[in-house]
């Protein structure tokens, strides 16, 4: 347990090591996305207040949880970064960045697209979409911050501090975004009703985050492999694998 | 220990006296940013009313911002910064103490003006106390949360337009609540204070830790 352990932590051990998992991996993504994409879009009935509209939260819900959970493995990332300096944890919270930011942006635009039939407009002030669009700024500003330190070290330290305010901040945004809504808008507009979810639409609706996790997990891996040559670049492992 | 720090704090209250027009700048500012509003917005008086609020908020959080990205710059190349990271003395605390000379010295003269601006816009007198209320509780947080990301951005090129990118995602709930406050109804005022009253007490007991861990890993 231990030996898997240090393997995956040392740099030189998670490229490696991942090399060979990645493909089981792929496996199981491209199989849960085929059956979450197949039955969440032919076999599960329309819904009978949305009709067919509904079927957009076969990638909106997905992407909303990875959005805000990748937030949350950068956040723990940052824990790692800061207290026991683990180099991979940081690679993995500069890495999950950008998948985060666009899986918050996926979230945005699928909601505006299910927006426009069921609420009659592309965009509402609701404290959902807004905590989701302030989310997106804290992957933006979590990014221009990284991407403007060169040297890797200030790099990842000065990432964990930000992403450790932001996650500390993000149940504060919440709640004010929510007081605000109730305070400013009244109910003019409220979510449909969904107090349970019939069983044929929630097995697509699973298999889509589970997919989505996965997805999110081949990219991170991709990703990492690329930071850990580009950080490595003078070590004589990856000179071995350029020759 | 006790003399340090108040050394400490005068030697700070002086390099502000010393470069008086920097603490002119954010008011002009402040009042600049307010005015341009009717401007933009047209002039209709129960409207203007009505936004008031939001407008002085948002001026407040950008003229702050502008005085707080140097909040540490003269001290870094002064050489002073250096001093105090190695130096015997409680960091934390004595940065604490710079962030409220700081906040005396570039708020204070903005929620000193902000009557004049409620009276620009034809705020009700009950409205214009809240307001003040608001600020004097959110600015102090507001320079709290810029001191700490101005200390990590400290030797970034482009700081200026990285920093209120940072903040200004950081700052929307009391943002909310200062501008929710003044319009609500009296229930929700006194609840609404107590919550901003507690955000105040977090971030003074925690942002000059992380101020000190920020200054560590931005001056390197």
């Amino acid at each position: 347990m231990f030996a898997l352990f240090s393997r995956f932590i040392s740099l030189k051990g998670f490229y490696q090591t991942t090399y060979k998992y990645l493909p089981f991996v792929v496996v199981a993504f491209l199989s849960l996305f085929a059956y979450g994409l197949f039955a969440g879009l032919f076999l599960a009935p329309a819904d009978y207040q949305q009709g067919e509209g509904f079927r957009i939260i076969y990638v909106h819900v997905p992407s909303a949880f990875a959005a805000m959970g990748i937030y949350l493995i950068m956040a723990y990332c940052a824990i790692l970064t800061l207290i026991w300096r683990i180099k991979i944890a940081a690679i993995c919270m500069s890495a999950s960045a950008g998948i985060g930011a666009s899986f918050t942006f996926l979230a945005l635009v699928t909601g505006s697209i299910w927006g426009k039939p069921m609420w009659g407009t592309w965009w509402i002030w609701d404290a959902r979409l807004t905590s989701m669009l302030i989310l997106f700024f804290l992957y933006l500003g979590f990014i221009a911050l990284q991407s403007s330190i060169a040297d890797n070290n200030t790099k990842d330290r000065a990432g964990a501090l930000v992403a450790l305010v932001g996650v500390i901040n993000l149940p504060i945004i919440h709640y004010s975004v929510n007081w605000w809504s109730t305070l400013h808008q009244g109910a003019t507009l409220s979510k449909f009703a969904t107090p349970s979810i019939a069983l044929s639409m929630l097995y697509p609706l699973l298999a889509m985050i589970t997919a989505f996790f996965l997805f999110y997990v081949i990219l991170l891996t991709l990703r990492m492999r690329n930071i850990i040559l580009l950080r490595e670049v003078y070590s004589d492992w990856v000179k071995g694998i350029a020759v | 220990m006790i003399k340090l720090i108040v050394n400490e704090i005068n030697y700070e209250m002086k390099s502000i006296q010393r470069d008086w027009w920097n603490w002119i700048i954010p008011v002009v500012f402040f009042v600049m940013v307010a005015a341009l509003f009717p401007l933009a917005i047209g002039n209709n008086p129960e409207l203007l009313t009505q936004i008031a609020s939001g407008i002085i908020w948002i001026a407040a959080l950008l003229a702050t911002l502008l005085s707080c990205g140097n909040l540490f710059k003269n001290d870094a190349q002064s050489g002073h910064l250096d001093v105090l990271l190695t130096g015997a003395l409680p960091v934390s605390a004595i940065l604490f103490c710079k962030i409220a000379c700081h906040w005396l010295a570039f708020c204070g003269p903005l929620i000193l003006i902000t009557p004049l601006l409620g009276i620009f816009f034809k705020m009700e007198v009950a409205h214009i106390q809240l307001l003040i209320i608001t600020l004097l509780l959110g600015t102090p947080i507001l320079c709290l949360l810029a001191a700490s990301l101005a200390a990590l951005t400290i030797n970034l090129e482009n700081k200026n337009l990285l920093l209120p990118l940072l903040i200004m995602p950081l700052f929307i709930p009391i943002l909310i609540f200062g501008t929710g406050i003044v319009l609500a109804t009296p229930a929700e005022v006194s609840a609404g204070l107590a919550l901003l009253g507690a955000m105040l007490l977090l971030s003074i007991g925690f942002l000059p830790l992380m101020t000190m861990l920020a200054l560590k890993v931005g001056v390197n």
